[in-house]
């Protein structure tokens, strides 16, 4: 098949299996739509292997592949078609979202068995799927933006899945609002370059934009509102306040959009706009700033947090911001070859945890886990895996894409060393948030939950709690289901998340420095208009010293984790007595969530009441509605005293009248 | 001698007319409007209108103002006081707009183009306003009219009849009385004139 | 006498009738003021006859009596109806068609 078809077929996969498990919710038995789903995704995810070896089929220059199916409008200079453009990026993107879906829907077969609302978990998951590969494969800025605002959707239905949790709709309403905002940055700023370039469609787009000037106002400022739209997405500070929130939805939810594919769809947009961000050095310089900044922040407060699954949100913010500060500094290979490694080791974090979870049946608390290694090895060794990852270490893949990165940025020169500088940091930091948890959840003594499961018994709470707030909940539709799945006794969740090891350990063959370059290879043709990829390369000792400081940082990162978490147990309750106000704040999220209520919130609702009370009350009420029915009232009161009743008055006015025809035909007739 | 009788008709036509405007009492303004119709019958007279003056007198003075007086004479009607429900400006209101057309009036006749108007009319036959020539044209040129205007007579006095009947006439009231065979019972003891319009209180108010 | 002149004093009668509508409460005696309009016609209808020197005129006062004695024998029957129902006889009173 062409490679237009396997284009389409990608995306058709999924939508067919949303729409198949919805119209047959109540038909087929629940556990096939488990499959369904699965199956779906599966295929899509071979349609885009096909489609990958389609393109690579094809020469060096033609492997920028615009498909239309249907021209939705063209007038005035608009022009909205339904279109793919399958190039690299996009082929690459579909790859890493379809793969790791699949994955996730296996692992969420067995994971969500028992909940009342399984057939509606698949069909939004497969609807989530579609919004994303639409996003990744849109061809024109119409579609992308589709694809953008269904995701959206999807990542609010999922975050409120359990939705008689208030704290769940609650969070689900919060990270809605903030990607909204993220959608009204993302469409002014294509305005602002549809209005210069005269297209919607990318490549026509992006050969229009020499028509601005370097660093030209409207182009800056269409870029940084599409940064709005990215770090809205991408959970980035300033707009980040959602995503630890959103770890109220399940635990696949929770892996597959708010870490491996949503959240980097930011990541994307950045790579993919890449001209107008060249021409815009100024935007792109400050994306790089917050990414850095949103790096140093989210490692820092991930040192605080005690909820586990908040703790690897606070991770995915922080590796976001390395891979935003890498397609911001030109480093667009590595950024994406970064995305590619964090989807799997962070998914695979995200499964092990949820195993944990379940094994602690429902309790999210690190405070109260402790010593699960025996317990659960499989759980262990994954976690294991992903953490090395995570951290760092060689040679397991995070290391090659992370070291890449700040290398990369550190060979912009100018102060972008700073920012790679404070990269290094930040691994230190996050090598150490990691293990941090991963000692405290399966090191030490044992909890009663991991002795029983010791001996084989899978713990039952007395009742089932909010994990958040405590309050009592049943175990009907709306609500997590009465079982718990562990990885141990699940062989779908066993498959995934060994997949995901793999991927986790060897996925960083692709790119290690001076010996292979296969993902930068791949997607040069879709960058072959960018002045820094071929470029921009950090020199022989950059590279080895790079790569010596960050192996050494992650060990000494997951050294100190263990003398203060294993060893020297009473140190950190000592550090934190001691720096109680900085423990303070980090617990507080730096504040953010207050200084947002404070500058956004209270003004809008204030301005809600002001015009509920004083415009929609006064003016509107008052003069706009009532001034013309006074008016009318006013005026048929006048007409109704006519009709008065009195004989002389009718009388009277009959008199009047003939007079004064009397008078017209007098005056007529002279 | 003709412009003296005109005279003396037109002053009593006049005041006969103004006095039926102006008087309190209603048997007054009813002797009044006899006067000015006499007056009238006078002006027909010199108008060459024998005919017409001879019905006038018999008919509209002999009989209609003669239920006239029965009627006042009936219903009373007692001091007219001249306060308007409406405000004084309705009584000057009214006196300008009435003047007004008036003066409208007199501009048009006087001020007319056709001369018959200027004269004393013009030639008059043998036989003009006798009744044997108005007899003929009733009978030939406006039977229509003729006919048209006894039927009328006949309906009004029908209407008339109905009108003004006592309950106290009929042998079996509710027969007759729709409104009340609507509305059952509770009759008997019904003070008369509170119910629906055909169902008249028995003679003068007893109470 | 010209015919100028009773047309004149037919104008002065009817506005003196027209006047007497507007200012008298008595529905008896508004009907009197309308007997005054209605012959105030008939007079000037009788000159208009005495000036096209034909007698029709004269046919069309006569019907306009018929008429007039009609509408005193219905309008007289309803201020009896009125008075019977212990209504005030009054223009100003009457005011409402319910009751």
């Amino acid at each position: 098949m062409s490679l237009q078809t396997y284009g389409w077929l990608v995306l058709l996969f999924p939508l067919g299996g949303t729409v198949l498990i919805a119209l047959t919710w109540s038909v087929l038995p629940w556990k096939l739509h488990g499959y369904l789903g699965t199956l779906a995704i599966f295929l899509s995810f071979l349609c885009a292997v096909g489609a990958l070896f389609e393109l690579q089929d094809r020469g060096e220059e033609e492997r920028q592949v615009v498909t239309v199916a249907w021209d939705y409008a063209n007038t005035v200079g608009v022009d909205a078609q339904l279109s793919l453009l399958l190039d690299p990026l996009s082929v690459f993107m579909a790859l890493v979202v379809s793969g790791i879906s699949t994955l996730i829907h296996l692992y969420s077969v067995s994971y969500m068995a028992s909940d009342r609302g399984y057939t509606r978990f698949f069909a939004y998951l497969n609807y989530f799927v579609f919004s994303m590969l639409l996003l990744v494969l849109a061809g024109n800025f119409f579609f992308l933006i589709v694809g953008w605002a269904f995701v959206g959707a999807a990542s609010y239905l999922l975050i409120s899945f359990w939705y008689r949790r208030t704290t769940a709709t609650a969070a689900g309403i919060k990270a809605f609002v903030i990607n909204v905002v993220g959608d009204v940055g993302l469409v002014l700023g294509t305005y602002f370059i549809f209005k210069r370039t005269g297209s919607l469609d990318f490549l026509r787009a992006f050969e229009g934009v020499q028509e601005f000037s370097r660093n030209e106002g409207d182009l800056v400022a269409g870029c940084l509102l599409l940064l709005v739209g990215a770090f809205a997405k991408s959970a980035q500070v300033p707009l980040h306040t959602w995503l630890p929130d959103a770890m109220e939805g399940p635990t696949p939810v929770s892996a597959l959009i708010h870490a491996a594919t949503m959240v980097t769809a930011g990541v994307y947009l950045i790579a993919r706009m890449h001209p107008f961000f060249e021409q815009a050095p100024a935007a792109a310089d400050v994306g790089a700033i917050l990414g850095c900044a949103t790096l140093l922040i989210a490692a820092s407060i991930g040192l605080v947090v005690t909820d586990l699954k908040r703790v690897i949100a606070y991770s995915t913010m922080s590796q976001i911001g390395y891979m935003v500060m890498g397609v911001c500094s030109a480093a667009y290979a590595a950024g994406l070859f970064h995305l590619m490694t964090h989807a799997f080791f962070k998914a695979l974090l995200f499964m092990a945890a949820g195993s944990v979870i379940a094994a602690m049946a429902g309790e999210q608390n690190l405070d109260r886990m402790g010593g699960f290694r025996r317990a659960m090895p499989f759980t262990f060794g994954c976690m294991v895996i992903g953490g090395l990852a995570l951290a760092g270490v060689p040679p397991f893949a995070g290391f090659f894409s992370k070291d890449e990165i700040l290398s990369l940025v550190i060979a912009r020169e100018d102060w972008h060393v700073v920012l790679g500088v404070l990269g290094f940091v930040g691994s230190l930091l996050t090598a150490i948030y990691t293990w941090r948890m991963i000692f405290r959840a399966f090191f030490n003594e044992p909890v009663e939950q991991a002795h029983e499961l010791e001996h084989g018994h899978l713990y039952h709470a007395p009742e089932h709690t909010n994990p958040a707030t405590g309050e009592v909940e049943d175990t009907d539709v709306g609500f997590p289901g009465p079982d718990h799945h562990i990885a141990e006794r699940e062989w779908s969740m066993k498959v995934a998340m060994a997949l995901l090891a793999v991927g986790a350990v060897f996925a960083g063959v692709l790119q290690i420095p001076k010996v292979t370059d296969v993902l930068h290879t791949f997607l040069e043709p879709s960058f072959h208009d960018s002045r820094y990829y071929e470029s921009l390369e950090p020199s022989d000792g950059l590279t080895w010293i790079g790569l010596a400081v960050g192996a050494l940082l992650a060990l000494s990162g997951i050294a100190l984790a263990y003398r203060l978490w294993v060893q020297d147990r009473a140190r950190p309750g000592a550090i934190r007595a001691r720096l109680a106000a900085v423990h303070g704040f980090l617990v507080r999220k730096w504040y953010f969530d207050e200084l947002i209520d404070a500058v956004v919130v209270r003004p809008f609702a204030w301005f809600g009441r002001f015009a509920r009370d004083v415009f929609e009350r006064v003016v509107v009420n008052g003069i706009v509605v009532g001034g013309p029915t006074g008016a009318v009232r006013a005026g048929s009161a006048a007409v109704r005293a006519v009709q008065s009743g009195f004989l002389r008055y009718y009388a009277a006015l009959l008199l009047v009248g003939v007079t004064g025809l009397g008078l017209y035909f007098l005056i007529a007739a002279s | 001698m003709a412009e003296v009788f005109f005279f003396l008709a037109a002053i009593g036509a006049l005041a006969g007319a103004i006095g039926t405007v102006a008087l309190r009492n209603p048997f007054y303004s009813v002797l009044s409007l006899v006067c000015h119709l006499l007056s009238l019958a006078a002006l027909f007279l010199l108008l060459r209108a024998e005919f017409l003056a001879a019905a006038q007198v018999i008919v509209y003075v002999g009989a209609v103002m003669v239920l006239y007086l029965f009627v006042v004479a009936y219903v009373g009607g007692g001091e007219d006081p001249i306060r308007a429900a409406g405000s004084p400006g309705l009584r000057w209101a009214s006196a300008l707009f009435a003047g007004a057309l008036f003066v409208e009036l007199s501009i048009a006749v006087l001020g007319t183009g056709l001369t018959a108007f200027g004269e004393e009319g013009s030639g008059w036959f043998a036989g003009y306003g006798t009744p044997g020539e108005i007899g003929r044209l009733l009978l030939t040129d406006f039977l229509l009219a003729f006919e048209a205007a006894s039927i009328l007579l006949l309906i009004a006095a029908v209407g008339a009849v109905i009108l003004a009947r006592r309950r106290a006439g009929l042998e079996h009231p509710r027969e007759i009385s729709v409104a009340e065979m609507l509305r059952r019972g509770s009759r008997d003891e019904m003070t008369g004139g509170e119910a629906g319009t055909m169902i008249e209180a028995g003679g003068p108010p007893q109470r | 006498m010209n015919i100028e002149w009773y047309l004149v004093v037919s104008a002065l009668v009817f506005c003196i009738g027209a006047g007497g509508i507007l200012v008298r409460r008595n529905p008896l005696v508004i009907l009197l003021c309308l007997e005054l309009m209605l012959n105030a016609g008939n007079l000037a209808l009788v000159a208009f006859a005495r000036a096209h020197g034909n007698q029709d005129g004269q046919i069309f006062a006569l019907v306009v009596m018929v008429v007039a004695a009609c509408e005193v024998a219905v309008g007289l029957g309803l201020i009896v109806a009125i008075y019977r129902r212990r209504l005030p006889i009054d223009v100003d009173e009457l005011r409402e068609l319910q009751g």
